[in-house]
């Protein structure tokens, strides 16, 4: 599978139709979940044959582009109904042979009680992930917003998972998470610096406008590996 | 929801939940979705799962059939092609589409519409 075609194959992805601001429902887009992929396989050999999971899989963009490396067996996670619908549909479409399935569940509320989803536990090698900022210092600025929901899905990843967590972040929270990491038992390594375009926000109705561009903020592409 | 999946869901998130284990299965629909058949993924994950709750499943779902009546698997079934196929049915083949998961301990039924099993709690639950 070359570059340019996968990107064009995750074109036809139906992305989110009403985007929930409190829930950071932005996707990656075609060109970025191409490359994430594209590298995890070819320098990481992270997909073939491994078990995958995402955590706030919204339609379906990472799940999608790494389901054309063959993983085994995928697990997507979201909390809203409306984008676990459209990627249902995104992956009815995409006819993938490999198995992929859905539920609906918080991270928040699956982080409360470690029994609760120790089953999960290192049922996993990779996850692969664009987790909600949850920082304050954003432009896209609401009451409800899930402050640190960033380390928390970085914290359920490296439990569901035994071997690496690939996740995008702001570059500012690099050396937090690092030291996150470090507490963890895990090492960080940046794979790339990338710049990623947030939808900007109407500032009237707080809603997301379609193909509107923010400007680009630094974001790192991580990955997290535990240290045996 | 593929059987894979439910083997790993628990009730244990509701208050006062000891086990929440195996969520008994209510299907109102459920399909077969061919998937490509990985021996050396069945043989790994057969020794990840919980093989009784998996038998349980694949019963109420009229799908039991050609699996080894047992509660842990042998050597002789993990090196079986048939059997590994059978598995590999039971595992990620059948698909619930609609129906519920009850947490055997309190009844509280966790919806599956579309495949998706919700596993959103109140907060009064936790
Ligand atoms: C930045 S979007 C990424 C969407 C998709 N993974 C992609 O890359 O195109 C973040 C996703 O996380 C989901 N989300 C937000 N908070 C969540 C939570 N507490 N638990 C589970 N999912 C959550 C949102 O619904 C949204 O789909």
């Amino acid at each position: 599978m070359k570059l340019k075609e996968l990107e064009s194959h995750l074109q036809e992805i139906e992305t989110f139709t009403d985007p929930k601001l409190y829930l950071e429902q932005y996707i990656t887009t075609p060109h970025l979940a191409s490359q994430i992929a594209f590298n995890i396989d070819k320098i990481y050999d992270d997909i073939h044959s491994k078990n995958l999971c995402e955590f706030g899989i919204g339609t379906g963009m990472l799940t999608i582009a790494c389901s054309f490396f063959e993983p085994s067996y995928s697990l997507g996670v979201d909390i809203d109904t409306d984008a676990l619908a459209i990627c249902q549909k995104n992956l009815d479409y995409f006819e993938l042979e490999n198995p992929v399935d859905l539920i609906q569940a918080d991270v928040k509320q699956l982080l409360l009680k470690k029994e609760n989803y120790e089953k999960f536990s290192n049922l996993f090698d990779t996850c692969v992930m664009n987790p909600p900022f949850g920082t304050k210092n954003q432009r896209i600025e609401t009451e409800e917003k899930q402050l640190g929901i960033d380390i928390q899905f970085l914290k359920i990843a490296s439990e569901f998972c035994s071997n690496s967590v690939y996740s995008l972040h702001k570059s500012v929270t690099r050396e937090y998470i690092k030291i996150k990491a470090k507490q963890w038992n895990m090492k960080m390594e940046v794979v790339s610096e990338l710049k990623y375009n947030i939808p900007k926000v109407d500032s009237r109705n707080k809603k997301l406008i379609k193909d509107a561009k923010e400007k680009d903020i630094a974001v790192d592409f991580l990955r997290l590996t535990h240290i045996i | 929801m593929k059987l894979i999946t439910h083997n790993m869901l628990t009730s244990k998130i509701l208050k006062n939940v000891v086990t929440g284990y195996p969520l008994k299965i209510h299907a109102v629909k459920a399909e077969l979705k061919k998937a490509d058949f990985q021996p050396d993924f069945i043989a790994r994950m057969i020794k990840k799962i919980d093989y009784k709750t998996l038998y349980q499943a694949a019963e109420t779902l009229g799908y039991a059939e050609g699996m080894p009546k047992t509660e842990i698997l042998n050597e002789e079934d993990m090196n079986n092609e048939e059997t590994l196929k059978k598995l590999h049915e039971v595992l990620l083949e059948i698909e619930v589409i609609e129906g519920d998961l009850e947490c055997p301990e309190t009844g509280r039924k966790f919806p599956i519409n579309n495949g998706i099993p919700n596993m959103l709690v109140n907060e009064e639950e936790l």
